[in-house]
């Protein structure tokens, strides 16, 4: 639709005219803010724990191992420099592991993630369908925006 | 923009290199006439700063790159080093390069841009609007935009623009 509408204004002489072709969608899914009535209702990334405890894709397991253990989430998120999600390491996969493995040989690569524009209410319930605790939030590249705790937004209840 | 054969009639190399200059440019779908130029004297090559039969220019511009920094101009033929050794006409891809960076192609899409780019815009005064109808409007829309339904979209409506600054317009996403 936008092409159309950018070919259009051209032809009406705007000079220069430029197409966000991503659009609505890829904005709101940034965390970005929106306007209009549904700007105001709670979203995932309303209700972030934005500094989730991270580790380095190549980083020795013994050392991302503190990282875990004292996670109150029971997991570390890797990452690469761009803090972009590579995996999940889960403080189980420590258990049995090889003296000098790395992160990546013990990590569940590519985990589920959404975007922080997902109503709260929505992912609430999702997760508590799922038995699920956690939800990691990201842009829609990948970036690392947060971890979304239920229990947390529980306590804080999204509009 | 502009194709250029200079020659002198001491050298016929010229004659070959026709034909090879008019492919690409069917095939890139360019309407372009060739200029052929006669070079007739010494005084000639000085002024036209002629390096030789024969002599391409695209738009204005030999297409050896390391043209520019030559002023061995006269009457002769003018030799091209290519990967089979000198040769009396230029390489091919010499053509070709030259075409891809002097050829005004015709756009096919509107002017694409990013996340980042709108915002950067969008700071220096751009103007964005939104294309969907009114009712996806109202329900959420990108701070400061404008609705301008593409549905509804014609001169009186696009008037609320400002034909000063630069328009952004934007849908859902890109299906």
């Amino acid at each position: 639709m936008s092409p159309r509408a950018a070919w259009r204004l051209e032809a009406l002489g705007f000079d220069p005219v430029y197409d966000y072709v991503a659009g609505k969608a890829d904005w709101l899914a940034h965390g970005l803010p929106g306007e209009g009535a549904r700007a105001a209702i709670p979203r995932a990334g309303d209700l972030l724990d934005t500094d989730p405890p991270t580790c380095a894709f190549d980083e020795p397991l013994a050392t991302a191992a503190s990282a875990v253990v004292s996670s109150r989430y029971g997991f570390c998120l890797v990452v690469n420099d761009q803090r972009i999600v590579l995996g999940r390491l889960r403080r189980s996969a420590l258990e049995g592991a090889v003296e000098g493995a790395v992160v990546e040989s013990a990590m569940q690569p590519g985990p589920s993630t959404v975007r922080p524009d997902t109503p709260a209410r929505e992912l609430i319930d999702r997760l508590a369908r799922r038995q699920l605790n956690t939800a990691v939030v990201t842009t829609p590249e990948g970036r690392l925006l947060g971890v979304f705790a239920r229990a947390d937004a529980e306590r804080t209840p999204p509009g | 923009m502009t194709v250029e054969v200079l020659y002198f009639d001491g050298c016929p190399s010229h004659e070959a290199l026709l034909p090879r200059l008019r492919r690409p440019l069917a095939e890139a779908g360019v309407a372009v006439e060739i200029q052929l130029r006669h070079i007739e004297s010494a005084d000639a090559a000085e002024r036209e700063r002629f390096l030789g039969s024969p002599t391409v220019r695209i738009g204005g511009r030999d297409v050896e790159p390391a043209a520019v920094q030559r002023t061995d101009y006269g009457l002769k033929c003018r030799l091209y080093p290519t990967d089979e050794g000198l040769r009396g006409t230029p390489p091919d891809v010499w053509i070709l390069n030259a075409l891809a960076t002097r050829v005004e192609w015709p756009r096919l899409t509107p002017r694409a841009i990013g996340l980042e780019q709108l915002r950067g815009m969008v700071d220096g005064g751009a103007q964005l609007v939104e294309v969907l109808p009114a009712a996806e409007y109202e329900e959420e829309h990108l701070p400061g935009a404008l609705s301008l339904p593409l549905k509804e979209l014609d001169g009186a409506s696009a008037e609320r623009l400002d034909r000063s600054r630069a328009v952004i317009v934007y849908c859902y996403d890109s299906l």
